[in-house]
């Protein structure tokens, strides 16, 4: 089965296979799938807000990216709803409050997922753990490990 | 008959005449020296029964029985000449980038004697993050291009590759990713170095690449012991770190101490190295700290991060004592990740 690996600070369509986004930490990996045409989108970004309106790679920061998946979609005639999946922000056990940037980065993917009118079904941000989304492009089955 | 290890999972092919069926027998696994039992007794049924690796709980009392502390790290002493050598390239690497009037024609000849050691520094010199992709022809080229400092980065980077890039099925760490790790942690500790003491960015680079070398070291010891380590970190929460200490008696930075001084890497990296885990034990050694945060930052971000890489501690003095405000902290992660995206774009 083809496999689509999402990397770190990437956005990557995929229309067959599995879609996969490896290793989330304090970064936020975020799935969107629609059942319509049968397609899904990977995100896996690092920073909360870009400071500009085009940065060089969109997919780098929550905002950005979230407006650039969607626009990949449109793009290939997609159109909501769409079943979106986040995970990560997690937080280093014990480290110092002034680290936590995952919460950041979760704060910031929600709230521009929520300025584009999508609904979240599976969250599971916070906690201490390094996560790996994997998304069935035929079935439209998302895990979350 | 196929006969599987637990402890390393290599299996063994031995014919049936060899066998005496009828018993259970035990023979230690050539590859990871741990202990394999087979139950060879006959079934009522005159079947053999199928041969078994130990039990859990067996196997759990043959690893207790396993030397540790003091008599592991003997032998572990002893057994340091086995290791790979750490490639002599590196050092001539780090006498390049440390010294101005150091010859790079010796570096350069070393190279032209190892091939394949030659073809990663080019791909390296090449990557995207050196902004000279597809330019640089041979490693004099790259000197010119490069300098003298960078190259001398890049031969360590390919020279460690090869030390690092194996898998560590006792860590659970893939074939590559103690190498990214490594080159994360290596990146990150030159930007942090360049912010706070610039003159230590070539130290805080080479202490950042063999941080872990440890772990090579003591991934044997862990397979041979699986079944402790297993149910030591079962509830998720405790980190390799711990279960050595539990386990064995001592850590993979007490191990790359003691390579490090086999290698005759100098005090200021070997201190940095042992304490990278607790810098606060380190006298104040300012690149302990340095690769300390690094490591932590690295880990946050993914990059080659074991399942329990968001269970370490970060020193809380840490960032104070460096000076780094939390607004420095998501962009150093940020360049570090986009450094080793476009260094090893290069290496596939």
């Amino acid at each position: 089965m083809a496999e689509t690996s999402v990397k770190i600070m990437q956005c990557l369509l995929a229309d067959k296979g599995i879609l996969k986004i490896d290793r989330i930490g304090v970064g936020i990996g975020i799935l969107l799938y629609n059942q319509a045409k049968k397609i899904g989108i990977g995100i896996h970004t690092l920073a909360p807000q870009a400071d500009t309106i085009n940065p060089a790679n969109p997919a780098k920061y929550a905002d950005t990216a979230v407006t650039y998946a969607i626009k990949l979609f449109e793009k290939e005639g997609a159109a909501p709803p769409y079943t979106v999946a986040v995970a990560g922000g997690a937080t280093m056990t014990g480290s110092p409050a002034s680290t936590n940037v995952g919460l950041k980065v979760a704060e910031a993917a929600k709230a521009a997922l929520a300025k584009a009118k999508l609904n979240i079904r599976t969250d599971q941000t916070g906690g201490s753990n390094i996560r790996s989304m994997i998304l069935n492009i035929d079935t439209g089955e998302i895990q979350i490990k | 008959m196929k006969i599987k290890c637990t402890g390393c999972s290599k299996v063994y092919d031995i014919p049936e005449e060899r066998l005496p069926f009828g018993e259970i027998i035990s023979f230690p696994c050539p590859a990871c020296k741990g202990i394999i039992k087979i139950d060879l007794r006959e079934k009522t049924n005159g079947e053999a029964v199928a041969p078994q690796a130990n039990s859990a709980p067996d196997r759990a009392e043959e690893e207790r029985e396993m030397p540790k502390g003091e008599t592991l790290q003997k032998i572990i002493m002893r057994r340091l000449q086995e290791l790979p050598p750490m490639p002599q390239v590196m050092f001539k690497a780090r006498e390049v980038m440390n010294d101005p009037k150091s010859n790079f024609k010796a570096l350069s000849d070393i190279l032209e004697t190892d091939q394949a050691m030659a073809t990663r520094v080019l791909r390296l010199s090449n990557s995207a993050f050196y902004g000279l992709a597809g330019k640089v022809s041979s490693v004099q080229h790259a000197s010119v291009l490069l300098g003298y400092k960078t190259v001398g980065e890049i031969v360590s980077m390919a020279g460690s590759s090869t030390l690092l890039g194996e898998s560590l099925d006792g860590y659970k760490l893939d074939s590559g990713d103690l190498w990214h790790h490594s080159m994360a942690v290596a990146l990150a500790s030159k930007i942090i170095a360049k912010k706070i003491k610039p003159e230590m960015e070539n130290d805080a680079f080479a202490a950042g690449l063999i941080h872990d070398a440890g772990k090579i070291v003591l991934d044997r010891y862990l397979r041979e012991r699986n079944t402790l380590f297993e149910e030591f970190m079962k509830d998720g929460e405790k980190t390799f770190l711990d279960a050595e200490k539990h386990i064995l008696g001592f850590d993979h930075s007490e191990i790359a101490a003691l390579m490090c001084q086999s290698w005759k890497i100098p005090n200021t990296l070997t201190t940095a190295i042992c304490y990278h885990h607790y810098p606060s034990r380190s006298r104040e050694s300012i690149l302990a700290y340095i690769v300390h945060v690094a490591d932590s930052l690295s880990l946050m971000s993914g990059i080659g991060t074991g399942i329990d890489g968001m269970l370490y501690k970060m020193d809380n003095r840490a960032l104070g004592y460096l000076g780094l405000s939390e607004d420095k902290i998501s962009p150093i992660i940020e360049e570090t990740v986009d450094s080793v995206q476009k260094i090893t774009s290069q290496m596939k």
